[in-house]
């Protein structure tokens, strides 16, 4: 008997379909009768009933997806409202298109702009203790990240409540890594072992406990590793500087993109004792140390930022009211690090909290327009299609119902809309990354973040779109509604012209924004700065040794031909001075100067063009001059307080850190040694550290700069043949400080084109409503004698007037803003009025082309055709 | 009011479970109601029943024996809730308050 059992497939298909909680018992009593037919039955029949009794247990109330069942009449329902949904896309085809296109830039651009904020929101978010970690920052005038030395051990030794303080100091930066005879640019810092206490970045190999604890040890990141080392580097040796080894203890893991600590090399920190000073408890006013503080649990920051804020006052206060400044300790969340706009970040990235916002709020205005002109052009259309909600109403249709019809719509639009977004999205990913520095391809769209934003930013595009036409249209009373006595534009009109206000409102102020930013750019880089940055060409030899070579290179470069002249120098126009530092020279009475410091050539003044108002430079036929003479500039000879450059010509300088001292022989015009973002500092000048320089600057007076670099490249292979030329041209370089402002004025010229298409396809879309509206009156009108230039006037003025009112209400705005903005330089331009008139002019300009496109089209209509019109 | 609806066929299959006591389970059943109306019955019809009158509060189930006929399968064993009896109660004195009105009157149509 066993071999004879029910057929297969019947008891498999019982399985799939029958609910699995009633499987067991029916299919026991299945076989149960089966066996008992087999006692009366042949095999055949009693397989055959039992194949019979197992169809006949398709009976709602047995079957596993019981719930799905009953919603195939939703299912049907839905569908028929997309199809519905659907026919009324395509029956709009000109309405359609204009959403289709305002919605799906909207869209891409919201959500390339949603990947960009995601990704700056997530810095620094995956380390484990991170919402325990500070950076400890300098408060001052323009804030430093770096703190004197003994705050991290007060704060290490006299507050309970930290549990560790992590140092790290940049590695003198002119020391590249030298491996296989290749010298490649390392990032290279300092760090005390207590960088994996607060950091959740995990070694390869080694252990935690003795990486960076002895001198001379580092640690390398594995990318580091793969690049300079077959396999494990662990315990091998790498040499920095040419002459230093250090054995490494451990690698790390490469760092995520959205770290802002990025570094190729940390170096243990008790090296630093061995190669250059160092103090924990001395060194008040000496900040080059970098602090990050892990709290203990429960601590509050609050609390503890306002214990240590005044550390300076209390340990140096009378030091820092004697030079007039003022320091306090400020504690930064690690997950404000990256987009903090005060401090810089020498550890890596550095990101703009502004710039998030800037592009957050342009985005959601885009948005916001694609979504008026969804509103206006459904609302407009409601009376078209004011038959269609009455015939549902009397059939007995719910206001839901209907609702939720005219949502479908919405949503059905948005989700196409989004199709083409990001197959624009796709097409506007390299130049989006070239725009805003980043690295995303398409994979990054599959972000689970992403994903979820996206979502609900479809979401919010269909409400925002959507719902207000819905709730409007659906409210329409049938009666009226079937017996055509809507008035056409009835609903929502003076809604629509408030909505079209702000829709030009947000695009002129755009436009207006944009040319303001330009006109700034411009200004900034066609002012007169003082010297003259065009055919200066500069080799940065930092790491190039000093000493006699560097006068044979000198005279080298000064004989190629089109060279006019040279200038070895330590500080340029656009780079930060000696050593990015500043001397406080006294003035009479004892107060200090902030000043900055340069060490210069002969040539310095020739070479930059700059202006001596008095005095004379210096001179290598006046030794006694090169060793204690100085060269300064106007803004110095007014705060040292003299009456005037001649009178501050033989005048002493006295300072105590014996640099810049000496004797005044000569006196500058005032030039920009910074972007125009900055004032102009005191500046002092001296010979006597002429061997420092860094820089080799050279004017040339060729068009053949192919043979000129040919020439140089030569006369640096002559004399440091070993090390890399690096050299660039001083205007670029200079021009490079106003990265920021080209960057945002490139994104709010994108942007405000983008605007004003969507503003202006949406208008174009209401008009030709308007018109269609209006085609009798036309007709009437033109039978009367009107012209086509009247009619087109006649339609269009009211728009026109709408396109003005936003252009005038967004100037207040952007005067108090625009000048807020400006006001972060310290040389700036003022507002040009001409700005609001082209803006006025290019908005309405085009807002007048796309208007009269419709109206002209109405008004040459036949009125014979137009009186017959309904 | 729905789940007190007891439909006609439902009526048997709950009259044979009460019979039939702790031999209540699919098969008995089915040949119980087969061997009194003399008619084949299926499987899913009967099973049907029962899951609908145990979801109206009805019936009662649990596992019972398996035995090697049913390939291991365990039995699932039905019982009569109070309510069911309740209702059964009611429902049979509302027949035979019907039924003693036609015997008085007596049949017009047969």
């Amino acid at each position: 008997m066993k071999e004879i059992a029910p057929p297969k497939w019947a008891r498999r298909l019982l399985r799939i379909f029958i609910h699995g909680e009633y499987l067991e018992e029916i299919e026991g009593d299945l076989e149960e009768v089966f066996y008992d037919d087999l006692e009366t039955l042949s095999k055949k029949g009693a397989r055959k009933r039992y194949t019979l009794g197992v169809l006949k247990l398709f009976r709602l109330s047995l079957l596993k997806n019981l719930k799905w069942i009953y919603k195939i009449g939703l299912i049907i329902s839905i569908m028929r409202t997309i199809r519905l949904a659907f026919r009324n896309l395509l029956k709009f085809k000109t309405h359609s298109a204009i959403n289709l296109i305002g919605l799906s830039l909207g869209l891409a651009v919201g959500a390339l702009i949603l990947l960009y904020v995601i990704d700056e929101l997530s810095f620094d978010n995956f380390h484990k203790k991170g919402d325990r970690i500070y950076k400890v920052v300098t408060g001052s005038e323009g804030g430093m990240e770096t703190n004197a030395w003994p705050v991290g051990y007060k704060l290490r030794t006299e507050f309970p409540e930290v549990e560790s303080v992590l140092y790290a100091k940049n590695f003198p930066s002119n020391i590249k890594l030298n491996h296989k005879d290749k010298r490649v640019d390392q990032s290279i810092y300092y760090a005390s072992q207590e960088f994996f206490d607060l950091f959740s970045f995990d070694l390869v190999s080694s252990n935690e406990k003795e990486a960076l604890t002895a001198p001379f040890t580092v640690v390398i990141t594995e990318s580091l590793q793969d690049v300079y080392f077959e396999g494990d580097a662990l315990g091998k040796t790498l040499t920095l500087a040419d002459s230093i080894d250090f054995e490494i203890t451990g690698v790390i893991e490469n760092f995520p993109e959205n770290s802002h600590i990025q570094f190729d090399i940390l170096v243990s920190f008790p090296t630093i004792e061995k190669l250059q000073w160092w103090s924990y408890t001395e060194g008040w006013g000496n900040f080059n140390v970098r602090n990050y503080l892990l709290l203990k649990e429960g601590t509050d920051p609050d609390v503890l930022q306002s214990k240590v804020k005044d550390l300076y006052n209390e340990n140096n206060g009378e030091w820092m009211e004697e030079m007039g400044v003022s320091f306090s300790v400020e504690l930064i969340p690690l997950k404000e690090v990256y987009l903090n706009e005060t401090y810089y970040n020498g550890f890596g990235p550095k990101g703009s909290g502004k710039r998030v916002k800037t592009v957050t709020w342009i985005a959601a205005f885009l948005l916001l327009l694609a979504c008026i002109n969804y509103v206006n052009l459904s609302t407009a259309r409601s009376a078209y299609r004011a038959k269609e909600v009455g015939m549902k109403k009397v059939a007995g249709s719910s206001r839901k119902a209907i609702i939720s019809q005219f949502m479908t719509e919405s949503f059905l639009l948005t989700l196409i809309s989004f199709v083409v977004g990001l197959v624009l999205m796709s097409v506007a990913l390299p130049f989006f990354n070239d725009l805003m520095g980043k690295k995303y391809d398409i994979a990054s769209f599959g972000a689970m973040e992403f994903v979820t934003a996206v979502l609900l930013l479809l979401m919010a595009v269909t409400i925002g779109s959507g719902f207000y036409p819905a709730w409007i249209i659906s409210s329409l009373n049938p009666l009226n509604a079937l017996s055509g006595k809507l008035n056409k534009s009835y609903q929502g009109l003076s809604l629509r012209k408030i909505l079209i206000t702000f829709q030009f409102f947000i695009s002129s102020g755009l436009v207006i924004a944009t040319l303001l930013v330009i006109n700034q750019i411009n200004y900034m880089r066609t002012k007169d700065l003082g010297f003259e940055k065009e055919q200066v060409l500069i080799i940065n030899a930092s790491d190039a040794p000093r000493g006699s070579r560097r006068d044979v290179l000198k005279s080298q470069l000064q004989s190629i031909s089109g060279v006019y002249n040279v200038s070895h120098t330590n500080a340029l126009p656009g780079r930060p001075g000696w050593l990015g530092q500043w001397a406080y020279p006294e003035k009479e009475g004892g107060e200090q100067v902030d000043t900055e410091y340069m060490a210069i050539d002969e040539n310095f003044v020739d070479v930059l063009e700059l202006q001596l108002i008095a005095g004379r430079n210096f001179d290598l036929e006046r030794p006694s001059e090169l060793e204690a003479g100085l060269i300064i500039n106007e803004t110095c000879v007014e705060e040292m307080g003299w009456q005037s450059p001649e009178d501050a010509i033989g005048r002493e300088i006295v300072s105590p850190s014996q640099r810049p001292a000496g004797t005044v022989i000569g006196v500058v015009k005032d030039y920009h040694g910074l972007g125009l973002q900055d004032i102009i500092w005191p500046q002092a000048m001296d010979y006597r550290s002429y061997s420092y320089g860094r820089y080799f600057a050279i004017r040339y007076d060729t068009k053949q700069t192919y043979e000129l670099t040919k020439g140089i490249e030569n006369a640096w292979d002559d004399v440091y043949g070993d090390y890399e030329l690096e050299y660039f041209f001083l205007d670029e370089d200079f021009d490079r400080q106003y990265r920021e402002e080209n960057q945002l004025a490139r994104v709010l010229t994108i942007f405000a084109i983008i605007i004003l298409i969507v503003s202006s396809i949406g208008l174009f879309g209401l008009i030709s409503f308007v018109a269609l509206s209006r085609t009798k009156e036309v007709g009437i009108r033109k039978t009367m004698g009107a012209s086509i230039g009247q009619i087109i006037f006649i339609l269009s003025k009211e728009f026109m007037i709408l396109v003005l009112l936003g252009n005038l209400f967004v100037i207040p705005l952007i005067w108090y803003y625009g000048n807020q903005w400006l006001n972060d330089f310290a040389f700036h331009t003022t507002i040009n009025p001409a700005i609001f008139v082209i803006a006025i002019f290019v908005t309405a300009l085009i807002a007048f082309i796309t208007v009269s496109i419709q109206t002209y089209k109405t008004a040459k209509m036949n009125p014979v055709s137009a009186l017959r019109y309904e | 009011m729905k789940k007190t609806k007891l439909g006609e066929f439902e009526e048997l299959v709950l009259l044979s479970v009460i019979v039939l006591r702790e031999d209540a389970y699919g098969v008995e059943i089915k040949k119980e109601l087969e061997k009194r109306m003399e008619e084949r019955l299926s499987v899913g019809s009967i099973q049907s029943a029962l899951k609908r009158m145990e979801e109206k509060g009805f019936l009662t189930s649990e596992f019972g024996e398996a035995t090697q006929k049913r390939g291991g399968k365990r039995k699932r064993i039905y019982n009569a809730t109070p309510y069911a009896e309740k209702i059964l109660n009611e429902i049979k004195a509302i027949r035979e308050g019907f039924w003693s009105e036609i015997a008085t009157q007596g049949l017009k149509t047969i």
